[in-house]
């Protein structure tokens, strides 16, 4: 059985090295996008499992992919881990719905590892 | 001509009764006067009778019933020796009577107002000149039985004197209330006359009494000679005095619905004045309508003289003047020939009668205008307005009684608004009570008004009164002063917008008419005395006083405030400044610190190969700070946002099963790689749906949860969910863990507190100290506390308000 894709959407290129080899020791096999075109545009041709999305990109905002996972019916089963770095936890409900979980910076190693882990189809 | 005793005694005591009307006169006068003027209207009574009497002694008598000549004018009896002749000295006492009459007349008419000396001036002229010479001319000759004056010789009949003594007495008051005038306040302008009342009813009604009583001899003895006419002259006079009484009843049930009064009274003199001329030669019936009509006459005339303005104090002139004529023409009219015994037909008795009238008129009116009116010119026969103001009582005779004392205390006070004078007290009197509740009243008022005055002067916004008209100054209490540097009063009676900075666009005038019209509180520019401009506030209120209205402005000097809002202005925004650069910074810093804690962590695994211990132990350093940097700044944001109260909570409605199902997701992993065991716990009473900040409410419990992995190393965490609704939301987290000293226990809930123990690097930075968690469950109306014992755990219980959502 072929490994679970998953995409990490982050535009710091050291975190998402951590993020992806988090994911990979986890169990799946990961693509690394830096923006919100570049993830777009993967997504077009991928439907991952699991996608690691930034909230905070240089050119389209993460909330606007998130929004775009949503009108898509073929994410329907897939699960989306929302980043954030915004510390007066001004989330809003738009983005508690639409995210499987949100994850507040710093998201540790092994934590993320362990959550993502939990995920893995059965 | 010679006279029995009888006639003698019969007179004499007609005199008497005559001599009565005196105190008559007086008892009305002052009865329908008012207290300040009765002790004038009665002394007046008695000075004009005794210079009268003393005048008519001298000349009058004279005058009027000495040898005639050509029947205008007496020349004998100046200065009567009474030794000479016993009937002419009874003559001359009951006649001495009719003249005293005559003049007292006048004084009621125009009371309220003469001076003292014009009246006597008046009495002297009536009794010594007016009153003689035309009583020569109706009666000379009485005394002897002839009829030699020339009105008498003409066939003119006054048996009693309704035109010798009333009529007379009636056109003399006609001729001076022209000259003088109405009193003060009868006549205002554009109102209707306002009637002024009289002080002492009852005593008016006894001297009505002592009139008619008086009447008795004043008619009974015109006869000289007690013969069988008498009883029916005296009758006719009670009966037509009786209907002039009902007529004047009659006519106040008729034209004001009520008895009234003074038509009681004038009525029933116009009746005995009216039958005055003809008492002696009409029928009892005549007697009633000579009555009758002489009623209805006072009244019309009493209405004209209203119509004219012409002020009779006591309705002198109707019934004396009107009635009188009525009188005098009734006796052509009605009077039986035989008794008159002029041998004159009807209508040339009726016409002799108005000739008669006619020049009593001429005579009396002209005579008393002239001499008036030359001596109003040189000497004022009118007392000062002050003086009527304050009554003759006082001005003429420096009278003082307890009522006037009174009157005069309150007058002063009222002049010069000093609530700390009292009015002297006599003790026992009904006035004395009035004066002593007066003074009560006073003295209330003077606390009260005190009162006012130390609030006024000690507030500490400035007060200023000013005008309507003009906006001028009117007082300024000590806080104005002050605020405008003006000295004591120095403001008072300058324009109030002097107090405000000349504005550019409109005139300050019109600034303060829109303040008053805006009824609220305006912030200005104020101008003090020496030119300095500052930030006021300013409210203005219309007030009232009486009938003044005026402005109160109520002034505040704001300088002080202002300053204090623009620095708290300044320190806010400074503040909000503050936290947005630490959002920033927070939200910058927190990815790369993230990198290099997930880097170093994933060297640390071994996922580059294989580290040395030497190397693993740097790693956990680099861990170790980054998290503690991590762990500062969002403490320090968190901190901030409390600090500026930007610290924004978002509630909804969620479900409570969330916050299990999101510790599970998050936490349980962290708990079982440290090999611990996370139970949690829902309980069944919690409702489905929860009302608040989910992030909040989770960011709570993942920080109370991680700091419980942290320092537990081997056994259970438990988190439980508590609801009822009496409580609330009960959140608890328990842990087997090493315990947090009781010393330390206090300290703890402090900003940046960690407790003392050896970095458990497993357990990885979960969030924040638990001063902030502390401070977040506050800010949601909540609570939290903690016991712990050392070696066994600790357990924080959270509880949360079970507010509902809309």
């Amino acid at each position: 059985m072929s490994q679970p894709q998953a995409l990490v959407v982050e535009d710091n290129i050291n975190l998402s090295k951590v993020f992806s080899e988090a994911l990979r020791q986890a169990g799946y096999e990961v693509a690394v996008v830096l923006d919100g075109q570049a993830a777009l545009d993967h997504l077009e041709k991928n439907t991952p499992y699991l996608i690691l999305l930034d909230l905070h990109l240089p050119d389209i905002s993460g909330v606007d992919v998130l929004r775009w996972t949503q009108a898509e019916a073929r994410f329907a089963d897939s699960h989306i881990f929302v980043a954030s770095a915004d510390g007066t936890l001004a989330i809003d409900t738009e983005i508690e719905q639409m995210a499987t979980i949100v994850l507040q910076k710093p998201v540790r190693f092994a934590h993320l590892q362990l959550i993502a882990s939990r995920f893995l189809p059965s | 001509m010679t006279h029995s005793l009888t006639d003698i005694l019969w007179i004499l005591l007609c005199a008497g009764l005559v001599f009565m009307m005196q105190a008559g006169f007086l008892s009305l006068e002052t009865g329908l006067t008012r207290n300040k003027n009765n002790i004038n209207v009665a002394v007046k009574n008695i000075a004009d009778f005794s210079v009268s009497t003393l005048l008519f002694w001298a000349v009058g008598f004279a005058l009027m019933f000495g040898a005639t000549r050509g029947g205008w004018l007496g020349s004998t009896h100046f200065l009567l020796n009474f030794s000479i002749d016993t009937w002419t000295t009874v003559f001359f006492l009951f006649q001495v009577m009719f003249c005293g009459t005559a003049v007292t007349i006048i004084s009621g008419g125009v009371a309220e107002r003469l001076t003292f000396a014009s009246y006597l001036f008046i009495a002297i002229l009536i009794s010594a000149i007016v009153y003689p010479i035309y009583g020569h001319w109706a009666w000379n000759g009485l005394n002897l039985g002839e009829t030699t004056g020339f009105l008498a010789r003409l066939g003119f009949v006054d048996f009693a004197g309704s035109t010798v003594v009333h009529s007379l007495g009636g056109w003399a008051t006609l001729a001076i209330l022209l000259i003088i005038g109405p009193r003060a306040g009868r006549f205002p302008q554009d109102e209707p006359p306002r009637s002024i009342s009289g002080a002492n009813m009852p005593l008016a009604a006894l001297g009505i009494l002592l009139l008619w009583f008086g009447w008795i001899g004043f008619n009974g003895g015109s006869t000289l000679e007690l013969s069988e006419q008498v009883p029916l002259i005296i009758s006719n006079t009670l009966i037509a005095g009786s209907a002039g009484t009902v007529i004047g009843l009659l006519l106040g049930y008729r034209v004001y619905g009520r008895v009234q009064v003074e038509l009681i009274f004038n009525g029933s003199l116009a009746g005995l004045v009216a039958i005055t001329a003809a008492s002696n030669s009409v029928s009892s019936g005549t007697a009633v309508i000579i009555g009758a009509v002489g009623a209805l006459i006072m009244f019309i005339l009493d209405k004209l003289l209203i119509k004219y303005q012409i002020d009779d104090a006591i309705g002198a002139i109707p019934v004396h003047l009107g009635s009188g004529i009525w009188g005098t023409l009734a006796v052509g009219l009605f009077g039986n020939p035989v008794i008159l015994d002029t041998g004159l037909t009807r209508s040339q008795q009726i016409g002799i009668q108005f000739a008669g009238i006619f020049i009593c008129g001429l005579w009396a009116f002209g005579i008393t205008f002239i001499a008036s009116y030359v001596l109003n010119k040189f000497y004022p026969l009118r007392v000062t307005p002050e003086d009527e103001h304050m009554g003759l009582n006082v001005s003429e005779h420096n009278a003082s009684t307890e009522l006037l004392d009174l009157l005069v205390g309150m007058e002063t006070q009222s002049q010069n608004n000093d609530l700390s004078l009292r009015v002297s007290v006599e003790p026992f009197t009904e006035v004395g009570q009035i004066a002593q509740k007066y003074n009560e009243v006073m003295a209330s008022l003077e606390q009260a008004v005190k009162r006012t005055d130390a609030i006024v002067n000690t507030a500490q916004d400035g007060i200023v009164t000013f005008s309507r008209d003009g906006y001028t100054i009117l007082t300024a209490n000590p806080a104005a002063e002050t605020i405008f540097d003006y000295p004591k009063a120095t403001a008072v009676g300058q324009p109030f917008s002097i107090l405000i900075e000349p504005q550019a666009d409109r005139p300050r005038q019109q600034l303060i008419t829109e303040i008053i019209e805006s009824d609220t509180y305006y912030e200005l520019k104020g101008l003090s005395a020496n030119g300095r401009t500052f930030p006021m506030e300013l409210a203005i209120a219309e007030a009232k006083i009486g009938d003044i209205l005026f402005y109160a402005g109520i002034v505040r000097d704001i300088s002080t405030r202002i300053q204090i809002e623009k620095e708290r202005d300044k320190a806010l925004e400074a503040n909000e400044l503050k936290t947005r650069f630490l959002a920033i910074v927070s939200h910058e810093l927190k990815t790369p610190l993230n990198a290099i804690m997930g880097l170093a962590e994933m060297v640390d695994l071994g996922v580059y190969g294989d580290v040395v211990p030497q190397q693993k132990a740097i790693l956990q350093e680099i861990i170790g700070s980054a998290e503690g940097m991590e762990q500062m700044v969002s403490e320090l944001l968190t901190q901030a946002q409390l600090d500026s109260n930007t610290f924004v909570l978002r509630p909804r409605n969620f479900e409570t099963a969330k916050l299990i199902e999101r510790a599970n997701i998050m936490l349980t992993p962290l708990a079982q790689e440290k090999g611990l065991i996370l139970n949690l716990f829902l309980d069944d009473q919690c409702p489905p749906e929860m009302f608040g900040d989910f992030n909040r409410i989770n960011q709570v419990i993942t920080n109370l949860i991680g700091n419980a992995i942290k320092y537990t190393d081997k056994g259970s965490i438990n988190l439980s969910i508590h609801f009822s609704s009496k409580e609330g939301w009960e959140i608890i987290v328990a842990d087997t863990g090493k315990g947090i000293p009781q010393a330390e226990q206090a300290a703890i809930f402090q900003p940046f507190h960690q407790v003392e123990s050896p970095y458990s690097r497993e357990a990885g930075g979960v969030g924040l100290g638990l001063s902030i968690v502390q401070q977040i469950v506050i800010l949601m109306e909540g609570d939290i506390s903690l016991s712990s014992t050392v070696g066994q755990g600790t357990t924080v219980r959270v509880t949360l308000p079970s507010d509902k959502g809309d």
